[in-house]
């Protein structure tokens, strides 16, 4: 059984006289112990999906359709009480810009102690305290920073004391979004390295979320590539990121140096994303795609297989099976 | 932090002075001479102008006329008033006690009123309720103050006659004991109503901007993925972020309440800050009005200060700065 | 710089507090510039109906000297426009050059200014123009120049932000790359693209100014040749009794009137900055 299986999932939101479709029928499996990239610009709905599998889009203004399966239950429509059983112990999250991960007027510690007695409830202070030098020292940080308000602490450090959070109970999935997208190249790096060996000695499987190709290049074995709220391609990262099939994907890569040695100009994709609040019937990136042929605007093109993993939705590519 | 309290200190003791200065180059840049603006008369007499020559040294030079100035203010010598008779300190500190009253009593509830509905809103955001006391709270900030008064006066003490229409107490029953500050109480009530309606909008406002933002940061959306329930979240994070701009706001307003209960307290008759600062534009007297002037530059910078104070206990990122 | 196009008449027109304020606002214009001439009395003239509730002859009624409220009203409009447009102005003027200047050069003068605005806002604006109308004369004028002089920092701080962060930003960088002169920078690039908050602060501004001008009139500072609605309800004060009408029209009138330029602040500022993350 997969860990995680996304099936069908459209994510809507509804703003005042036009809905948006952010995630237009995702299809994502995950197996236990799998590292996998998400990646796409901002607004190709990436996040939201994020948000839809933590169950924490804001109710009021989005709605949700479709299947997530995560280990045999499905987190759509789950109540509040069950969801909350499951988070945080069985799945967590890093977000965005780590510095604002902590509240700024409350110590490390107390923040810490706060959530790990959501599910512990009976903790004792000293019990909390031993929890967080454990953590700290998986990441690599000081136990004093237990005691420190977040603004002691480098973009790096509240870094890793986010990451030390989202390990707190051996969950079995690991959501980072834009993790370490606000830390300087360097630390950027080391981080994701030492994500890596986390990863592997705590047995989790990781989804990350980045516009940022070379991140999911280091740290995950299999990738999505999200466009417009659809995924436009998928399969191992060795694949994918080498010999992109999708001219989007290609794009994609095109707009970031080069991994192994060899230099390319760099080239951004000319236009911007198309209005979500309208009907697409073909392909989203047609507008924008330089081989964009005819029928590529009137029909919406289904996936094509490249061997056991390898997904393309594009006409233009030649699968295995016949179209 | 003593470091940080020191720093503000100075730069109240500057603003201070700096009033004071922009105070003495106004009389002098005035039309009309500094002698008769000071003694706040037309035609002063030979031992008045004499006393005022002596008093602040106007034959020296301007610079030592200016050191004098301070030196005065700095006892607490605010000058004179020839036409009450009185120094000016008096006439203040006379009226200090009835105005401090009406604006402390209006400004804690007004806090109180402000920020707890300001809550409810942001907790109910974009509901029937948060709408209308979001579209109402700029109607009220449109009033002009004493205009308000007059319509409370008109509406609930002229024609439904609930309150009395002055004053701050019934002089011809001469009250005394308990019953005398129930009477103060009666007398107080439409004021204080006056000035609540015109500050519950700032601290409403505020409280609610404040709440949504902290609901918006990224740590908040931790919490809620690690499975804390929301009530918890509220109570033990929401609310001390969003305390502090409510904080600061309610100090820097304290003092705008001062200056803004003085047209209401003229609308009402009552006997504080107001009345004596209209009197003295009445008569043109000059010390007094400028006396008045340095009695709120003061409270305003204390008040700062102190908001200052309290910001720094409550925020880490500051104390330590 | 290529969001401009964006700020299309018709975006504009779909938000609601803007549409308001642009419909009320043009209404007040409209009163302000033919409301004398279509007045149906003289404001100034006496009359012997003392007091006249409203009614057929004197649409709002009549003040303490018998004259009509209506007239004295609608020429009250242009005063709160002026003193506000005026001042507001003023206020925006200086802000936005000594922000700019501040921000985008830096060094010992930004460090100066910065003190200065921090030193400013410990003092009581309202009193500080109370002392110097009290001194020099309540003339319009006057006025108009103390209420701009007094709450320019407000404007100067905001551009002072805005300079500072537009400096690090690529076009401006590019400017300097390829030689262009600082000054040339500052008013090409940097105020452009800065201006937006101090549009929203200038309405916000307008509002103080009409309100300011009307405690004037209040405490009798205000300048006795012109008409102000401030003024209108001050006399009005004495007959609130047996009077209502005198003080109630005019006050309505200056919340209507500043709640306008509310409205337009409101809606310039929802129109201005995509995502409304404002705290104050």
């Amino acid at each position: 059984m997969a860990l995680l299986d996304i099936r069908n999932v459209n994510i809507v939101y509804k703003m005042e006289g036009h809905d948006i479709l952010a995630c237009d029928d995702v299809n994502i499996t995950m197996e236990t112990q799998d590292s996998l990239g998400i990646v796409g610009e901002s607004g190709s709905g990436k996040s939201t999906l994020a948000m839809g599998i933590l169950g924490l889009l804001p109710t009021n203004i989005t709605s949700i359709a479709g299947e997530i399966i995560f280990k045999g239950t499905n987190l759509i429509g789950l109540s509040r009480e069950d969801y909350a059983k499951l988070r945080w112990k069985e799945l967590s999250a890093v977000f965005q810009k780590s510095m604002n991960s902590l509240s700024p007027v409350h110590k490390v510690g107390k923040q810490m102690a706060a959530i790990y007695r959501v599910h512990m409830p009976s903790a004792s202070d000293s019990e909390c305290r031993k929890m967080g030098y454990n953590l700290f020292e998986k990441v690599g940080l000081s136990s004093r920073v237990y005691d420190a308000y977040p603004h002691e602490l480098s973009g790096g450090m509240a870094q890793r004391v986010a990451i030390a959070l989202s390990l707190m109970f051996h969950p079995a999935l690991v959501i980072l979004d834009e993790a370490t997208t606000a830390l300087d190249v360097i630390t950027e790096g080391q981080i994701l390295r030492e994500l890596v060996t986390l990863q592997e000695k705590e047995k989790m499987a990781s989804i990350v979320i980045t516009h940022n190709v070379s991140v999911v290049a280091t740290t995950c074995k299999k990738v999505v590539v999200m466009y417009a709220g659809r995924i436009v391609e998928s399969g191992w990262t060795d694949q994918v990121l080498v010999t992109p099939k999708h001219p989007y994907t290609q794009g994609l890569l095109k707009s970031f140096p080069a991994f192994h040695g060899e230099r390319q100009s760099l080239r951004g994709i000319p236009g911007s994303l198309p209005d979500l609040s309208m009907r697409i019937p073909g392909c989203v990136f047609a507008p924008r795609c330089p081989h964009a042929v005819d029928r590529c605007h009137k029909e919406r093109p289904s996936d094509i297989l490249l061997g056991e993993h390898w997904r393309v939705a594009c006409f233009l590519v030649e699968g295995d099976e016949k179209q | 932090m003593t470091k940080y309290v020191m720093k503000r200190l100075i730069i109240g003791l500057i603003a201070v002075v700096l009033s004071v200065a922009i105070n003495f180059v106004l009389i002098r840049v005035a039309p009309g001479d500094p002698i008769t603006i000071m003694a706040g008369m037309d035609n002063p007499n030979q031992e008045m102008i004499d006393h005022l020559i002596s008093k602040y040294g106007l034959d020296k030079p301007i610079l030592t006329q200016f050191g004098i100035y301070l030196s005065n203010i700095a006892r607490g010598d605010f000058g004179y008033s020839y036409r009450n008779n009185q120094p000016v300190m008096g006439l203040i500190g006379q009226r200090l006690f009835p105005t401090f009253l009406m604006t402390f009593s209006a400004a804690i509830l007004a806090l109180v009123i402000g920020s707890a509905l300001g809550l409810a809103a942001a907790r109910t955001r974009d509901s029937r309720m948060d709408r209308f006391f979001s579209s109402i709270s700029y109607i009220f900030d449109a009033m002009p103050g004493f205009w308000l008064a007059l319509m409370l006066i008109l509406l609930f003490a002229s024609r439904l006659k609930w309150f009395p229409t002055m004053g701050m107490i019934n002089m011809r029953a001469g009250y005394t004991g308990w019953a005398h500050v129930l009477d103060v109480l009666y007398h107080l009530a439409l004021p204080v109503i006056c000035l609540v309606l015109l500050n519950v909008p700032r601290y409403f406002r505020i409280t609610r901007a404040a709440v949504l933002q902290v609901m918006s940061e990224d740590y908040i959306t931790l919490f809620r993925a690690s499975g804390m329930n929301e009530k918890q979240i509220f109570r033990k994070f929401v609310l001390k972020n969003a305390l502090l701009p409510t904080v600061t706001i309610f100090g820097l307003s304290l003092a705008g309440c001062f200056m803004g209960a003085s047209l209401i307290e003229i609308v009402f008759a009552w006997p504080g800050m107001g009345r004596l600062l209209l009197d003295a534009i009445t008569k043109r007297d000059y010390s007094v009005l400028s006396g008045v002037y340095f009695i709120f530059s003061m409270m305003l910078v204390s008040a700062t200060i102190l908001v200052d104070v309290v910001c720094a206990a409550l925020d880490p990122r500051i104390r330590l700065e | 710089m290529k969001k401009k196009s964006a700020l299309s008449f018709q975006k504009a027109w779909s938000i609601f507090p803007l549409r308001l304020g642009i419909i009320f606002l043009a209404i007040l214009i409209i009163l302000a510039i033919i409301g004398p001439t279509f007045q149906p009395y003289d404001p100034w003239v006496l009359n012997d109906q003392i007091l006249a509730p409203p009614g057929k002859e004197h649409l709002l009624g009549t003040d303490q000297y018998g004259r009509d409220l209506l007239s004295r009203i609608l020429n009250g409009t242009r005063t709160s426009l002026i003193v506000g447009f005026i001042a507001a102005g003023i206020s925006a003027l200086i802000g936005t050059m000594v922000g700019a200047v501040s921000g985008y050069f830096g060094g010992k003068f930004d460090q100066i200014l910065t003190f200065i605005i921090n030193i400013f806002d410990m003092t009581p604006t309202f009193f500080l123009i109370l002392i110097v109308i009290a001194l020099f004369g309540g003339s319009i004028i006057n006025m108009m120049v103390v209420i701009g002089l007094t709450t320019w920092t407000s404007n100067a701080r905001l551009m002072r932000t805005q300079a500072v962060s537009l400096k690090q930003r690529n076009f401006v960088k590019g400017a300097q790359t390829i030689g262009k002169g600082k000054w040339q920078i500052l008013f090409k690039h940097v105020l452009p693209n800065g201006i937006y908050p101090i549009i929203v602060n200038t309405t916000m501004n307008i509002s103080g100014a009409i309100l300011t001008e009307a405690g004037l009139a209040f405490l009798g500072l205000g300048d006795r040749n012109i008409i102000s609605w401030g003024q209108i309800i001050s006399e009005g004060r004495s007959f609130i009794s047996n009077g209502w009408w005198v003080s109630t029209f005019p006050g309505l009138a200056t919340v209507f009137c500043v709640w306008t330029f509310f409205l337009l602040g409101d809606g310039l500022n929802r129109l201005l900055t995509p995502k409304l993350q404002k705290l104050q």
